[in-house]
């Protein structure tokens, strides 16, 4: 097999999984007819924790100009729109990577 | 199909690609990184853009990228993709059940499509129903983009020598910070943001990445679950909307 081929084939292979992990929970779920009120509240959840969840290495346990940096997009975002309390953060982050820390 | 339910349709195709518009900021810069280190990794064009319009799944791909060798490591690099995509299958279980009315093709199409801001949006866009052509309006905007800022990136990724320096690596962290302080309101949610920050932080420095993410959601919603309440009464349904 060529490395053209070989490559196009694992590309397809990563295509294949990467959709059925996101049919994958449908297609179990929505053979249940009726929905436990736990596993609703636990399917609510879902974006708040997997979104957590990918933000928070980030925001504690990187350094300190990282740290600051959200919690100054966190400040931000109770009032700012999207956008700027995303800018926020981004200048918090390079002025204090600049600056060393 | 009624007049009104065209222009409804019409205004959720274009409220989608509304919403998206922040999404590009930190998608298109996540784009061009990927093209630029695919090329430098010695990857075939070809094969860089076949990688973003087939699984269009950014950190997954960074993931493999890593990864990749010539030969690359089939196994490792599936098995790498598939612990950081665990999360899709709770954004399709959870976002499964405003689809119901959806044809179940549509369904099936619409799910490839599934990146984590065109979830989290849709998420936010309905409590009961999602719109079809809401999702659509955000697809449609950002897919093509994927694939140009990969493009761009793989062409003339020597452009940007450190990401770092700008804060690119920063901006998806950032959207993210916005997106769950979006759901503050949520019930439970400080409780669930304690409990999947703990388990995350934890798992990253021990196991290390990308498993923080599963297991930090899964404490999440664990934490959700048991702190659901004795069922309060039955609202009555709400309006159901038709034909999305």
């Amino acid at each position: 097999m060529s490395d053209n081929m070989q490559a196009y084939l694992l590309i397809l292979a990563l295509a294949g999984a990467t959709y059925a992990t996101r049919i994958g929970g449908d297609i179990v779920l929505s053979r249940f007819k009726h929905i436990n009120p736990r596993v609703e509240a636990a399917l609510d959840a879902v974006p708040i924790a997997v979104m957590t969840a990918i933000v928070v290495p980030m925001a504690l346990a990187t350094g300190i100009a990282e740290t600051c940096a959200v919690a100054v997009t966190i400040a931000s975002s109770f009032r700012l729109q999207t956008n700027v309390s995303i800018l926020a953060g981004v200048l918090t982050v390079v002025v204090l990577r600049a600056s060393g820390l | 199909m009624t007049p009104s339910d065209s222009s409804t349709r019409k205004a959720h195709f274009r409220q989608g690609m509304t919403d998206i518009l922040p999404v590009l900021v930190s998608a298109a810069p996540f784009g061009v990184v990927f093209g630029a280190l695919a090329a430098e990794k010695g990857i075939p064009f070809d094969q860089i853009l076949a990688m973003s319009g087939l699984m269009y799944a950014g950190a997954s791909q960074m993931v493999a990228l890593e990864l990749w060798g010539f030969p690359p490591p089939f196994w490792t690099i599936v098995l790498a993709v598939l612990a950081v995509n665990f999360r899709h299958i709770l954004y399709s279980a959870s976002l499964g059940r405003k689809m119901r009315n959806w044809p179940v093709s549509r369904r099936f199409f619409g799910f490839g499509f599934m990146v984590d801001p065109v979830f989290a949006l849709a998420d936010a866009q309905s409590p009961t129903h999602l719109s079809g052509s809401y999702y659509a309006g955000m697809t449609v905007v950002l897919y093509p983009l994927w694939l140009v800022s990969t493009a761009i990136g793989a062409l003339f990724g020597n452009l940007i020598r450190d990401p770092q320096v700008w804060g690119l690596d920063f901006i998806l962290a950032a959207y993210f910070t916005v997106l769950v302080m979006g759901f503050r309101s949520r019930p439970n949610a400080f409780v669930i943001i304690l409990a999947t920050s703990l388990v995350a932080v934890l798992v990253y420095l021990t196991l290390g990445p990308p498993w923080h993410v599963a297991s930090g959601g899964v404490a999440g919603i664990l934490a959700a679950a048991a702190l659901v309440k004795p069922k309060p009464k039955e609202e009555p349904d709400a309006v159901v909307e038709q034909g999305s």
